[in-house]
């Protein structure tokens, strides 16, 4: 088991350096570009649905990712102590956003689901959310 | 890779190239640029991601945004160049449905011009 965990600012300005890190701790594992590229997306999705929605943009809040890697099996957190998700099932469904006017397609959640192998979100109204994410490597080939 | 977006006229047709990668941090200011230039110009449009290394729900939500406002003008919105994670995103939406996609720049000037 070999383990990483950040904490950083919500400012959608550290995206980047969120998709970025988690790109880097998993580079060991020898992933495809398309599996890295497929990570990054998952975690863009996710920092931006808790910097934006469990957050409000308030860049004095902090943003948690922790990242386990277990043989080819990666294990993914993202975790906010924002407001918290209401209807769960609601947040799920395709399009569905509260920022329309924003341009967000209200796709984040769809995104995750596709590109992960397994996907669960813990939310409590007030306490904050909580996705974790598992996804696992193809076998190395040669 | 630095992020940028730029374009060029190409026989009654406006291509943007996205350079980089498009996320929450900038699609909201190539949402501008992209509606100035809509605003001054009539040619049907192309977007361009042959050198876009990423892209995320927000990219998503720039396309679909200015394709309705194109719609409206009834301009045409081409797509070309996703690399594979994008596109299966992009078919995942269902942008596909709604506007053409060609592999390159080449593909789509045998096929319409």
């Amino acid at each position: 088991m070999n383990q990483m965990e950040v904490s950083f600012s919500a400012t959608l300005d550290n995206e980047n350096f969120a998709r970025t890190t988690v790109g880097a701790f998993l580079t060991q594992l020898n992933p495809t570009i398309d599996e890295i590229i497929e990570f990054k997306t998952i975690v863009s999705e996710g920092v931006s649905n808790a910097i934006i929605h469990g957050y409000n943009n308030n860049a004095e809040c902090k943003v948690v990712m922790k990242v386990e890697i277990e043989d080819r099996t990666v294990h993914l957190i993202i975790q906010d102590f924002g407001k918290g998700i209401e209807n769960l099932e609601q947040v799920k469904t395709p399009f569905y956003t509260t920022a329309k006017d924003l341009e967000h397609a209200g796709m984040g959640i769809t995104i995750i689901e596709t590109l992960a192998d397994s996907f669960q979100i813990e939310s409590v109204k007030n306490i904050g959310t909580k996705l974790i994410i598992t996804k696992r490597l193809k076998d190395n080939v040669g | 890779m630095e992020n940028s977006m730029d374009y060029e006229v190409l026989d009654h047709l406006i291509i943007v190239h996205f350079t980089g990668e498009i996320d929450c941090s900038n699609a909201p200011v190539y949402r501008q640029a992209l509606n100035d230039l809509f605003e001054n110009t009539k040619e049907d449009i192309i977007f361009d991601f042959k050198n876009t290394s990423f892209i995320d729900s927000s990219g998503i939500g720039l396309v679909l945004g200015r394709y309705n406002q194109l719609k409206f003008d009834h301009r045409t919105l081409i797509l070309t160049g996703l690399n594979q994670v994008a596109y299966r995103l992009f078919e995942l939406t269902g942008l596909f449905q709604i506007m053409p996609y060609y592999e390159s720049i080449d593909d789509i000037k045998e096929g319409i011009i």
